[in-house]
């Protein structure tokens, strides 16, 4: 049983750690590759988009006017920039969740990747909370009681780190759970057997934790940023 | 033990590692991520975005444009009806009018008719009058012809001189004696004297 | 008795039983669910804002089996303990 990260290749030195080529990078670039080409098919067909939606166009429209909807509503007019941000990151979260599917190890099964995403979130928060509360912001971790900063500190540090973790402890438990049954299974039986578990696994957890991590990121943006 | 990459002289892969491997890691992630990012939202976020925007634009205007030609035609509809409701009540007038000029020249020409018909009745009347006062006259000039006629065969035949004489005294005697007689008689006379 | 296997073996016992954590996560997801399908059945109208809701509630709740998840994968798989032996 092998559900490690497999290197395949040296990347590149830096004093003496070698940091090696592995698979979540290949998945990685591949599920990168995909997104880029798809967007520059939009990009390039965008011209001869119809006035009436009609299949792909539906979807890419969709998707746009949702995160760009959700964008304004949780976190209002100002933040609609916001909106593309997380579009990307659902849409990079999604596919590679789905990835799993076509034999990849999604690059959500690895800690760096969510890690990455969850620190991404972490600037936005911080960035959002000093752009629109300025001084009040450092205040803001002393309250109620000055006391409470080492708890509201943690809290705050809590947030990329639960994020980054939800979406990979999900991950890497499906990638595991998928194995071992794919293991078990003798090969006459790998064929549809293991299939209601990448409909769990893969289609229903992976698009259920895209969307959850891109409601949580925008509601605790939307925390830090909205003073009411 | 992974297989491929103990061929290739290198260090198995690892599941979950807290090392300083995982900082490089999630920085290459990072970088990853943030291109992707970028890229995606200039590649496909702002101009579909761009495109919604002009579209729903489009759609505006149209719906509006839409709308305004919508109320024109209502209002050009209500003028119509209004002008279609006047073009009823003036056809009505007018056939009113026209119907009673109609009875009123029909009951003239009736009237007119009557008239013509009374005057020609009694022309007709009159003319039959004066043809049977002519039949009349006629008929007595005759019936006196021939009563003279009678007369005068019977007196040829029965008159001798004394009766012709005092038959002729007689008739001088009331000539004179009688002579405001009627005009026929008198005529009658002269008749038979000629 | 090799100390490495003795800490081995406690690090497996623990991973087990960090997984336990699952426990009350699965609970509460399940009273999330029953709460979800009592109010669906309430309101049958606001059956997809129910939805979206108890699967974000579901999966913040799920976070803390996560977390005993990867405890136990680091208990297993990346063992501090093992290097301070």
């Amino acid at each position: 049983m092998d559900f490690s990260n497999k290197n395949l290749g040296v990347l590149f030195r830096i004093g003496d750690e070698t940091i090696y080529f592995n698979q979540t990078h290949l998945s990685t670039w591949i599920v990168m590759g995909m997104l880029l080409i798809l967007a520059v098919i939009v990009r390039l067909a965008l011209p001869r988009f119809s006035a009436v939606p009609r299949g792909f166009q539906n979807v890419v429209e969709a998707l746009v006017e949702v995160m760009s909807n959700f964008a304004k509503s949780t976190m209002g007019e100002r933040f609609e920039g916001y909106g593309g941000i997380y579009f990307s990151i659902f849409s990079f979260i999604l596919v590679s969740n789905y990835s799993g599917l076509v034999g990849l190890r999604p690059p959500t099964a690895d800690l760096a990747t969510t890690a990455a995403l969850g620190l991404i979130t972490f600037a936005l928060i911080q960035i959002g909370g000093v752009r629109e509360q300025r001084g009040q912001y450092l205040k803001s971790f002393f309250k109620p009681y000055p006391i409470f900063f080492p708890i509201n500190l943690v809290g705050e540090l809590s947030k990329p780190v639960s994020l980054a973790f939800r979406l990979f402890g999900n991950m890497l438990g499906g990638v595991i759970i998928v194995g071992l049954v794919y293991q078990m299974l003798p090969l006459a039986l790998r064929f549809l057997l293991p299939d209601v578990l990448h409909a769990y696994f893969d289609i229903f957890a992976g698009a259920l934790q895209a969307f959850i991590f891109t409601v949580l990121s925008m509601t605790f943006i939307r925390q830090k940023s909205v003073t009411d | 033990m992974g297989a491929a990459g103990a061929a290739a002289g290198l260090p198995d892969g690892v599941i979950l590692s807290l090392d300083k491997s995982l900082l490089y890691n999630i920085a290459i992630q990072l970088f990853n991520v943030a291109v992707l990012t970028v890229a995606l939202i200039f590649l496909l976020y702002k101009p579909v975005r761009k495109f919604l925007a002009e579209r729903r634009q489009t759609i505006r205007a149209e719906l509006e444009e839409a709308r305004a030609i919508r109320d024109e035609a209502l209002e050009q509809k209500e003028q119509y009806e209004k002008l279609i409701a006047g073009i009823e009540s003036e056809r009505e007038e007018i056939l009113r009018q026209t119907h009673k000029r109609a009875m009123e020249k029909s009951d003239q020409m009736l009237f007119d008719a009557r008239r013509e018909a009374e005057v020609i009745y009694s022309r007709a009347q009159a003319e039959l009058e004066l043809e049977r006062e002519n039949l009349n006259d006629e008929m007595k000039r005759q019936i006196i012809e021939i009563s003279h006629m009678m007369a005068g065969r019977f007196v040829q035949v029965s008159m001798d001189r004394a009766a012709q004489d005092r038959f002729i005294e007689h008739a001088l005697s009331e000539w004179s004696g009688g002579g405001n007689d009627d005009g026929e008689g008198g005529e009658g006379e002269g008749g038979d004297g000629r | 008795m090799d100390p490495k296997a003795f800490v081995l073996g406690c690090s497996a016992l623990a991973a087990g039983l960090a997984t336990l954590s699952g426990l009350g996560s699965g609970l509460g997801q399940g009273i999330a669910a029953g709460k979800a399908a009592e109010a669906v059945g309430r309101q049958p109208d606001a059956r997809g804002e129910i939805m979206s809701t108890m699967l974000v509630g579901a999966a913040v709740a799920e976070t803390c089996s996560v977390y005993g998840l990867i405890i136990a994968l680091i208990l297993l798989l990346a063992n501090p303990l093992v290097a301070l032996l």
